[in-house]
């Protein structure tokens, strides 16, 4: 297993990945969002965009050849302005195809990624996992997370 | 017990707000055991007139006896909503009265603007503040993770 930064190479694959990530999440919960039917190839669309700033990574893990998984963050000033200033890392997503679970390789793109935090100067380190996404957030808590912020919702047409 | 008054939140007294606040934060990282860093009465109050100068910002303010004792307030884009000020005296003895209160005034407004979804992102929530929006009928949708580096 490899870890590396993504490449041009790289973007259909994680677009398929982003994909299932996407059809996790709803079969998690009807309420997440549904993709475009050209979500996919939008989403690859978007990390091309990322892959020259500095202040943005697309990471993947590669098994034989095979992109199996990735993670994808971002450097930003998190807190709003009435608090102290920290730039913090921010991961927007991370998918290991189910196949490939259980070897180390959340850990070690997460790892990877935290060394890059580094280098940019981040205090922390920030996500978002869904509620219902049990195993995720378990994953998440292994590795030192703090359960830091929930955000909840409400559907006001239903709630009338 | 004190007389309780919802009005729109423009009506507050926001650097009263800011002890209502700080109260709360205060209380935060007593229960997390945790400093942070907060911001000084000036910088409160300004971020307050941002927002009360932003015509998308709805929400109502609640004052019990003389005395400003809370703040809801969301930022409206499009068909979603997101909170954008909570401020709760949570152990008065009056507070579950001004909160449903507030939240209905909060919803009205809302829902008069088309507005569809409310979010509400709580940090570092307290359990009494957690288990007060369930009461109010929204749902856990995300967690937010955090690791120091």
């Amino acid at each position: 297993m490899m870890i590396r930064s993504a490449t041009q190479d790289d973007l259909a694959a994680i677009g398929d990945l982003w994909q299932s990530l996407v059809e996790h999440h709803m079969a998690l919960d009807a309420a997440m969002p549904r993709p475009a039917a050209d979500g996919a190839a939008r989403y690859a669309d978007r990390l091309a965009n990322m892959l020259n700033d500095p202040y943005a990574q697309a990471l993947v893990a590669e098994v034989d050849g095979r992109v199996v998984g990735y993670v994808t963050a971002l450097i930003a000033e998190m807190r709003a302005e009435m608090f102290a200033e920290e730039r913090a890392g921010l991961i927007a997503d991370i998918y290991v195809h189910p196949s490939f679970r259980g070897a180390g390789i959340g850990r070690a793109l997460l790892g990877a990624l935290n060394d890059w935090f580094r280098l940019r100067g981040a205090a922390y380190v920030e996500w978002y996992v869904a509620s219902r996404n049990e195993a995720a957030r378990g994953f998440w808590q292994r590795v030192g997370g703090r359960d830091v912020m929930v955000r909840m919702r409400l559907d006001l047409d239903q709630d009338a | 017990m004190a007389s309780l008054m919802i009005a729109d939140w423009r009506q507050a007294d926001f650097a009263e707000l800011y002890d209502r606040w700080l109260e709360l934060e205060a209380l935060r990282q007593q229960v997390h055991q945790r400093a942070g860093a907060v911001a000084n009465r000036q910088t409160f109050v300004a971020r307050l007139r941002l927002l009360a100068d932003d015509p998308g910002c709805v929400g109502a303010a609640w004052r019990a006896g003389d005395t400003w004792a809370g703040a809801l307030v969301a930022q409206a884009a499009g068909s979603s909503a997101s909170l954008a000020l909570l401020i709760l005296d949570l152990h008065a003895s009056h507070s579950a009265a001004g909160r449903r209160e507030m939240f209905n005034w909060l919803t009205a407004a809302l829902r008069a603007k088309g507005v569809r979804t409310l979010m509400v992102a709580l940090s570092r929530p307290l359990a009494v503040e957690e288990a007060m929006w369930l009461a109010l009928g929204t749902r856990t949708d995300h967690h937010t993770y955090q690791v120091t580096l």
